[in-house]
Order: structure tokens, then C-alpha cells, then sequence
């Protein structure tokens, strides 16, 4: 029961809202509902309305969006989006322009996001260590908004979409050859709620 | 020569002797003059090395000071020989030994150990306040260099005194203004490059006095000083969007600045005067440069094209702005006015060009140059002429002046999985590379102006 | 014993005679014995370095000079490197120029001047690579320590235009050139020293002066400008007017050699080791930038002992900064003075009065870092 409290949190928590989420869960299941599980229902309602809307400007206080990723095999998940659609597209050194490839994976993209419209995204853009720091953040911005014009085209509402540059501050690879580099060049399209 | 009593045949002789003698060194310049004044002699090769300099250890004037007087001798010892400039006879090779502040000097002893100037210092410690003074000795002409300096100040930030010494010092010697009593704000790295977590932290020049300045929880990059050292400009993820912040540095309080929707900010420079802030602006996927005018909040567009213009710079005097621009197809550096008018390219030459930063003694702009998979620091003139390259390495980028013009830091990352940033200084003659005193891994350096 | 095989081998020749045999095993014994004996490996010249204060050479010496001249420079070409190298060990303790010619067999007093100024700046062994690397070092941050040595060659090439012109004219019939490929700097200079020290103490030689000079400047009149005037009757002139002026009797100090009546103006010579002597002691390493913008002009009294007097060190003019950095730009030139003429520079005691004063103008335009 102490542990119970101690894990309700208000407010954008990871950690809270996960664990909450389970207790929701499993409380739904017992049948005899008590005073305590009431209550407990009560407060994790309260606690989820804290939640941030996604989208919900750019001064919001930043905090650490989840969503649950589902399982692979179900095309409407997060997860499936991630391996099987592509969530990524990669770029040329110094450049922002989309090859063939990368149009082929946004367009499944766009097939997705069209199909389960109650996700949005952020595009990140990337860049590698090949670079100064300014120029690096203006390229990976490039090459998000890159993206983000392609899947207009395609047919995605622009109030769906933001997009984030990160330079060459996330790398995912972190050899110094060309190959680790190139798969740092990439954006990345985030789905959020 | 005179000749007197001299016969016809004489005065022809010499005549002939003159006549040919013209002849003869007519050509050459000026070494030889006819016998008249003195012996005229140009010298114009010497040679560069460090100057062998003594720096005793200061005399304590009461007990009090006795702590100190060493300490501060020697921080004011690695500040002279730590610019290259001069090379420090150390205090085991000493002959003689200095007693009192104003005993004199056996120079003959001094000269016995090769040292050209020597510093003579004492401390005196009353309560709270420390008192140091030094005079600078010049070897061998067997004189003292102009009259003594003394300097008082708490004795909390006795290093600080210590610096202003050195800097008194080293700009009698040189006749180049001192840098040593200035602070360094810089980014803290720690983790690996796909993890890291980084910091604002500040420090003095040499190290010491380390302050960290924000938690490491968002990224945060490039921090840049007023010219009154008291304010920071930096740019953060804390809203997981890059946005440009300013903190006071005595109260520690953060506010936002030009924050507008949908875009991101990065890259923000103070003014000289400090009324105004240059930064680049992310706008649908272009970026340009903005100014800020502080009281007002209200921004203005400096540039507009397609392609990415940041990384901007003040003057000295606030009426050029230079910045880079791959509009060429390429990073080049550029200069405008502060209004935005007379674009025109500064740089020239193979490679890309960028980070530029306008020396604070105008003269020069201190830039990252990549070429042919190398990074180099180099300096040129604010016509582009004259560039010369100072490093060479792996990843070398984001220069910044020291408040005399005359040293460059800059961060050098190690390639690799296990790759690292560290702090580097260089003179703009290209001598005396050598990494900065951090604790850890360390980006982003911005050099403060000499503190008052 | 090694004659019988032979022997019954020739026996079955019988057109082989005895004598023959004889005659060819006596010159293949000769030719072995010749090789074991080294005649025919090179013979490693090692330069005889004869330190001279000043050359006196009689007129006899000096026919043998010329009767020996038109080979030698040719063959000494390869030893003018090695000279300096092991010349650069052999005076570690030579930070100053040693104007004394360090002469090598006769025709080539040449290297003097090339090896004095490698001396100077380079007396210690860790940096004797600076003398070989110092034309690619273009960057000061290679070396500890920077010394003009790749950029000396200029101003000795500057007196060099001098010396040569004088000494073209000095020549009465220039003679055939043949072709020498040693460096040219090393050589004029020294043609141009000799001869006016030798003028100067010695007024009987100077009629043999013209011949003993025309073979030694040979390269010269390749490179350098011919003077308009020809040489003939310039040095006609010359030789005799410097034979009427050197009778003009002077009062001199009383002098170790009295046969030097000596008061033409110090040669170039002697002002160039002077200018190299303060050269190697003058350090800008710690000047700031502005400071090498100044061109000083330093004055100073020299004692008769060569030693400069220190209080006298004063500045005369400056210009290109303010009176501040200029103050800077003395104090280097005053600790070049003082530190490299600490033992006095040296300088010929008999023409004192041309450089009792003296006025250094330092010019850093060659050391300017941008």
C-alpha cells in the first residue's frame, strides 16, 4: 500500500504514469473493489490529466513524452512503424536532398500516419561529426524540414508535424568511418501522441 | 678625414680614393658612411625563444602572509612561462636568494643563471585584505624596469591578484596587454559520444575555480560571454527544442529569449554594448541571422536567403557582424554591417570555412577550416588576406579570443568510439599548443574579457 | 710456390716467354699492391682549418696561390657542406660571429662568412638540425628556438653585391671563368675580406693585388651586376689611390704589428660580423606584435676593448608605434647589445674611431609574426 503512493506522481513522470497505468490495469480486474482501490482509481485519474498534450506549444515545460510502442507484429503500432515501415531516411555528406530511398520510406510513412491518425510526429534531423557545431544543427534542420515537405506532399497535415534539429549532438553510431557516419546522417520521424 | 699640408698629388689621391670608393659601394645600402657620425649598422634577423625569466619566491611581510607569498609567486610564475613567451629559471637554480623587497639585486648572480628579468615580489596579509607588490628587474642592463606596481584585494581571490601581477608583468616585458585575470565559460562533457551529458560550467583561465553553472539533464551548447563578463548567452534542449537563454552570472537566473514557435534559435552573441543579441533563427528548415534588441524583446531579420547563415560575430566597435554562409554552395565566412547591408566574402581559398570570431583587437578573425577531411584553427585579416592555419587535427572548431588578441582556445575532439573533447590554447604565431586545465572532457570555451 | 702451377701451365704454351710472365705477375703485384695500400680510394680531404687573426701571405705565397688556382675551387665544391657541419661541433662556444676568417687550403677562405653566421645561432648540438631543416621551417612552433639561419644568406648576399662589384673592379684583366658551382655567398665576401686586410697591412703588395683578386671572384660576374665603368681603369685608380692615401702617414695607436697605418672605414667585413655578433643575442620572441611593428634606432659608445659601454645605450629614434612599445623594442635591442657584447665585440683595434659610436637601427620587418 506505501509502495502504491509512492509511485502515484503528479505531472509528467515516466516512471509514475507507467507504473500507474499497470495499477489502473489490475484493479480493473479484481472485483472487489475497496475503499483503497477507489481511491487509488481516483487520484491515477487526476494524475493522468496532468499529462501534456502533445503539440501544445513550444514553451511547454518539456518533459518526457511515452507511448506505448505495442507489439511488432500489429501494423497499427508504434513499434511496427518503427521496424517495418522505416522510421528513418539517410542523407549524403553535406547534403539535404532526398534520394529515391528515402522517398520510398516516407511514402510508407505517410500510408501509416494516414492509416492511424491519432499519432503525430516530430521529424528529427541529424547530421555527423564531419561538421562545426551551428552548421551542423542549420543542416540537420534542413534535412528534417526536407521531410516534413515530402510528407505534406504526400498528403500529411502540416498540424501534425514538427520538426527538431540535433546537429551532431545524438549520433547513434560512434566510429569515426564513413560507415558509422552515414547512419548518423538521418531523420528520424518520432511519433508522439 | 683631415688632411692638412696635403700637395696637389695628395688631394688627387684622394679624390681617386673617394671617386672609387663611391663607385665601389654605390650600389649597396648604407652600410659603410663616409667617415661622418657614428657607425650606422641594421640589424633585422634575431631570433624567437622564450625569454629565461627569475621569479623568486615573493617575500612574506608577516606571518600572516607566509601562506601565500609562495602560492602566489608561483601561480604568477606558470601564468609568464605558461604563455610560451618566457621560460622560467626554476627556483632550485637559484644563487642568490631575495630577503627583502628592496634589497638589491647581485646581478652578477642572475646573470650567472642566464635569467634576463627577473620578478621581485612581497606579500602582506592584514585581516581580510592581501597586499602584493613586485618590481621587475632587467638583468642585464643591471636596472629595474620602470617602477613597481601593488595591488590589494581580498584575500579570498588572492589568485586573482596573483593574475593581476602577472598581467602587469607580462605587459611591461612585452608591451602586449596581460590575459591572465580572465575566466573561461565552457560546456562539461562526460559520457560517451552517444551518451553525453553536458553542462554549463565556467572557470579561470588557467583552470582553477571551477563553477558549474546548469545541471547536465538537457543538452546544452555553446555559451558565450557580454563583454562585461557578467551575462552568458547559451543555447539548450531544456524544452527538447534548441532555444537561446541568457543567465546572470551573479544572481544565476535564466530567461528565454526569442522564443518563437515552430522554430529554433541557437548561436546567440552579445553586442559589445551589450543591448542586443545576434543569433541564428531556424524557420522552415532555413536558418538566418536575427538581432534581438534586449529592452525591447523585438527581433530583426539581418539576412535573407535560402541557404544557412549563422555562427555570427561582432566587431569590437559593434558596427560589423561576421558570420558564415554556405550560399556560395559552401561554408565561407562573410562580413555586414550591423545592420545588415554591404554583404560581402571575406574568405577565400579549398575547404569550408566557418565559426568565425572577430579578434578583440579588431584585426583579425579567428575561424575553423575544413579541408580535405582535416580541421583546422586559422586566423586572416578582416580582409580575408594573410590567412594562416595554427592547428591541424581529427576535429578542431569553435575558437575564442583571449581578452589581448594574442591566444586562441578552441576544442579538440579525439576521433572514435572513445573520442573525447578537451580545451586547447594556441598563440596566433601558431606556438605554444597546449591543452587547458578541466577536470573532465570540456567543449565550447568562450574567453571573458579581462575582469576589472 | 705459386709460380710452379703457372709455370707448367705456361710451359704447355710454347709461345709464352719467361719475360713476359715476369713482367705481367710484376704488374699484377704492383696494382695489388697499389689497391691494398689505398692509392686508388678517394682520399677524404679533410679541411685543414687553420684560424687566422689576419692574413698576411707574401708575394711569393701568393703567385703559388694563383699558379694553383683555376683547379681547386672546383674540387672543393663538395666540401663546403661538410666544413660547416663539423665546424659547428668543433666552436660550441661561439654564440657570437667570429669575423676571423676560418680558412680552409688557400682558394677557399670562402666558407667563412656562410659558416660564421650558421655558427652563431646554433652553438649547441640539439639544434644543429635547425642548420639542415632551415629553409623547410617555416612554422616557429616546429623549433624550440628560431634562428635566422635559412634568412641570413640575404644580407651577406646584399654586402655580397658590394664585395663583388669591388672586387670586379679590382681585377685589371678578368680572366677566363671556369665554371664553379660553389654557393656564391660563401665566396666573394671573404675574396672582398682578405683583400682589404691585406691592403691595409700591406701597402708593398698592392700591385699583386689586382691578379691575386681577379681569380677569386670568378662566379661573381655571372650572377652578380657588372659595373658600368670597366674594370681596368677603376682599378687603376683605385690601386693607386689607395697607394697614396695609405703613404699619407696617420697617427695610429701604437699597435702590435706596426706595419698598419690602417684608417679606411671599417670594411664590410667587420661590420657585418659586428651586425652578426648583436644578431644572434637579439631575441623578439617575447615582444608583442605591435612592438615588431617599431623600428628602433638605438645608440651606444663601444670601449676600446670592444665591450659596449652600458650606460651609454640610449634610444636615438623610433618610428612605426608609440613611445610604450617602442620602449619594448629598445629593451631587446639593449640585452642584445649588452649580452652578446659581454665580452667585447671584436672589432679592429686600429680604426677605433670608426665605431667608438655606434648606432644599431632594429629593423623587425623579417621577424614579424602576423
Amino acid at each position: 500500500m506505501v509502495t502504491a503512493f509512492a509511485i502515484i506522481r503528479i505531472g509528467p513522470d515516466f516512471q509514475g504514469k507507467f507504473n500507474l497505468l499497470q495499477l489502473s490495469k489490475s484493479s480493473k480486474k479484481d472485483n472487489a473493489m475497496n475503499d483503497l482501490s477507489k481511491a487509488l482509481m481516483l487520484v491515477a485519474a487526476l494524475a493522468l490529466t496532468g499529462c501534456n498534450k502533445p503539440g501544445s506549444g513550444a514553451g511547454s515545460a518539456g518533459g518526457i513524452e511515452m507511448i506505448s510502442l505495442g507489439s511488432p507484429s500489429d501494423p497499427t503500432s508504434p513499434a511496427y512503424f518503427q521496424g517495418s515501415v522505416g522510421d528513418r531516411v539517410f542523407f549524403e555528406v553535406d547534403q539535404s536532398t532526398l534520394t529515391a530511398q528515402a522517398r520510398e520510406i516516407l511514402e510508407l510513412q505517410a500510408s501509416w500516419l494516414q492509416g492511424n491518425a491519432s499519432y503525430n510526429i516530430v521529424i528529427e534531423g541529424h547530421a555527423d561529426e564531419q561538421g562545426t557545431r551551428e552548421y551542423n544543427l542549420a543542416l540537420g534542420a534542413r534535412r528534417a524540414s526536407a521531410v516534413q515537405d515530402y510528407l505534406t506532399t504526400v498528403g500529411i497535415n502540416l498540424n501534425r508535424m514538427r520538426t527538431v534539429s540535433y546537429g551532431k549532438e545524438r549520433p547513434v553510431e560512434i566510429c569515426s568511418i564513413e560507415d558509422c557516419y552515414a547512419r548518423n546522417r538521418r531523420s528520424v520521424t518520432v511519433l508522439t501522441e | 678625414m683631415t688632411l692638412f699640408g696635403l700637395t696637389l698629388s695628395h688631394k688627387l689621391g684622394i679624390f681617386r680614393l673617394t671617386a672609387a670608393m663611391i663607385l665601389a659601394f654605390g650600389a649597396q645600402m648604407g652600410a659603410v658612411w663616409a667617415q661622418n657620425g657614428p657607425l650606422r649598422i641594421e640589424i633585422t634577423q634575431g631570433v624567437i625563444e622564450p625569454l629565461p625569466i627569475a621569479v623568486p619566491g615573493f617575500v612574506a611581510e608577516n606571518a600572516a602572509a607566509l601562506d601565500y607569498a609562495a602560492k602566489i609567486s608561483r601561480v604568477i610564475a606558470e601564468d609568464m612561462a605558461g604563455t610560451g613567451l618566457f621560460r622560467e629559471i626554476p627556483v632550485s637554480a637559484h644563487i642568490s636568494r631575495i630577503s627583502a623587497f628592496n634589497d638589491p639585486i647581485a646581478f652578477a648572480d642572475w646573470k650567472a643563471v642566464n635569467a634576463q628579468a627577473l620578478v621581485v615580489g612581497a606579500v602582506f596579509v592584514q585581516g581580510v585584505t592581501a597586499t602584493v607588490k613586485f618590481r621587475l628587474i632587467d638583468v642585464f642592463s643591471g636596472q629595474q624596469m620602470g617602477e613597481g606596481l601593488q595591488f590589494s584585494g581580498p584575500v579570498g581571490i588572492w589568485r586573482r591578484t596573483a593574475h593581476k601581477v602577472a598581467d602587469a608583468a607580462y605587459s611591461r616585458l612585452t608591451g602586449e596587454s596581460g590575459y591572465f585575470d580572465s575566466r573561461v565559460v565552457f560546456v562539461a562533457e562526460t559520457g560517451a559520444k552517444n551518451k553525453r551529458a553536458k553542462r554549463l560550467a565556467i572557470m579561470d583561465y588557467d583552470g582553477a575555480n571551477v563553477e558549474y553553472l546548469t545541471d547536465d539533464k538537457s543538452i546544452v551548447l555553446a555559451p558565450r560571454l557580454s563583454s562585461e563578463g557578467d551575462k552568458i548567452l547559451f543555447t539548450s534542449y531544456k524544452t527538447d527544442f534548441p532555444k537561446i537563454y541568457m543567465m546572470d552570472l551573479a544572481r544565476k537566473s535564466v530567461v528565454s529569449l526569442a522564443d518563437q514557435k515552430g522554430t529554433m534559435a541557437f548561436s546567440p552573441r552579445f553586442a559589445p554594448d551589450g543591448k542586443s543579441v545576434i543569433y541564428s533563427l531556424e524557420k522552415g528548415g532555413n536558418t538566418d541571422i536575427y538581432a534581438l534588441n534586449l529592452a525591447s524583446g523585438a527581433s530583426r531579420q539581418l539576412t535573407n536567403a535560402p541557404s544557412i547563415e549563422t555562427a555570427p560575430s561582432f566587431s569590437p566597435d559593434g558596427s560589423k557582424i561576421v558570420f558564415e554562409s554556405d550560399r556560395s554552395g559552401g561554408q565561407q565566412i562573410y562580413i555586414m554591417d550591423a545592420n545588415g547591408q554591404n554583404l560581402r566574402r571575406v574568405s577565400s581559398g579549398q575547404g569550408r570555412y566557418g565559426t568565425p570570431v572577430w579578434s578583440p583587437r579588431g584585426d583579425l578573425i579567428a575561424f575553423t577550416k575544413q579541408n580535405q577531411g582535416r580541421f583546422h584553427i586559422g586566423v586572416m585579416r578582416i580582409d580575408g588576406s594573410e590567412e594562416r592555419l595554427l592547428t591541424a587535427s581529427f576535429l578542431d572548431e569553435g575558437p575564442t579570443w583571449a581578452p589581448n588578441g594574442r591566444v586562441i582556445m578552441f576544442t579538440r575532439e579525439t576521433s572514435g568510439a572513445t573520442g573525447k573533447s578537451s580545451l586547447y590554447s594556441v598563440d596566433i604565431s601558431g606556438r605554444n599548443l597546449k591543452r587547458a586545465k578541466t577536470e573532465g572532457a570540456a567543449s565550447d570555451p568562450a574567453w571573458s574579457p579581462l575582469l576589472p | 710456390m705459386a709460380m710452379a702451377p703457372v709455370l707448367t701451365a705456361l710451359a704447355v704454351r710454347p709461345k709464352m716467354n719467361i719475360g713476359l710472365l715476369v713482367s705481367g705477375l710484376g704488374h699484377l703485384f704492383l696494382l695489388l699492391w697499389m689497391f691494398a695500400a689505398g692509392f686508388f680510394t678517394k682520399i677524404e680531404k679533410t679541411p685543414e682549418l687553420q684560424v687566422t687573426q689576419v692574413t698576411i701571405l707574401s708575394t711569393q705565397e701568393f703567385d703559388a696561390l694563383n699558379a694553383g688556382q683555376p683547379e681547386l675551387p672546383s674540387t672543393n665544391t663538395p666540401d663546403m657542406a661538410r666544413p660547416a657541419a663539423e665546424l659547428t661541433p668543433a666552436l660550441p662556444s661561439a654564440p657570437k660571429a667570429e669575423p676571423t676568417p676560418v680558412l680552409k687550403s688557400e682558394p677557399s677562405p670562402t666558407p667563412t662568412l656562410e659558416l660564421a653566421p650558421k655558427l652563431m645561432p646554433s652553438p649547441k648540438a640539439p639544434e644543429q638540425p635547425l642548420l639542415s631543416e632551415a629553409p623547410e621551417q617555416t612554422k616557429p612552433q616546429d623549433a624550440p628556438r628560431v634562428a635566422p639561419v635559412a634568412a641570413l644568406p640575404p644580407p651577406v648576399n646584399a654586402a655580397i653585391a658590394q664585395d663583388t662589384a669591388l672586387a670586379v673592379i679590382k681585377s685589371p684583366d678578368p680572366a677566363p671563368v671556369p665554371e664553379v658551382m660553389v654557393d656564391r655567398q660563401s665566396m666573394a665576401p671573404e675574396a672582398a675580406t682578405t683583400q682589404i686586410i691585406t691592403e691595409a697591412t700591406q701597402t708593398q703588395n698592392i700591385p699583386t693585388l689586382a691578379p691575386q683578386t681577379s681569380a677569386r671572384p670568378k662566379t661573381r660576374p655571372t650572377v652578380a651586376p657588372k659595373p658600368e665603368v670597366p674594370p681596368e681603369t677603376i682599378t687603376d685608380l683605385v690601386a693607386e689611390a689607395l697607394a697614396e692615401a695609405f703613404a699619407e702617414p696617420i697617427p695610429l695607436e701604437p699597435e702590435a704589428a706596426p706595419s698598419r697605418p690602417a684608417v679606411g672605414s671599417l670594411t664590410t667585413f667587420e661590420m657585418d660580423s659586428l651586425r652578426l655578433s648583436v644578431q644572434s643575442c637579439w631575441n623578439v620572441g617575447s615582444l608583442s606584435t605591435d612592438a615588431l611593428n617599431v623600428v628602433v634606432t638605438i645608440g651606444l659608445s663601444i670601449q676600446k676593448n670592444g665591450m659596449p659601454d652600458a650606460a651609454s645605450i640610449r634610444i636615438v629614434a623610433f618610428e612605426n608605434g608609440s613611445e610604450v612599445v617602442a620602449r619594448q623594442a629598445f629593451e631587446a635591442g639593449r640585452r642584445a647589445i649588452i649580452r652578446c657584447g659581454a665580452k667585447g665585440f671584436k672589432l679592429p683595434k686600429e680604426k677605433y674611431d670608426q665605431w667608438k659610436d655606434v648606432e644599431m637601427v632594429f629593423n623587425p620587418k623579417e621577424m614579424r609574426m602576423k
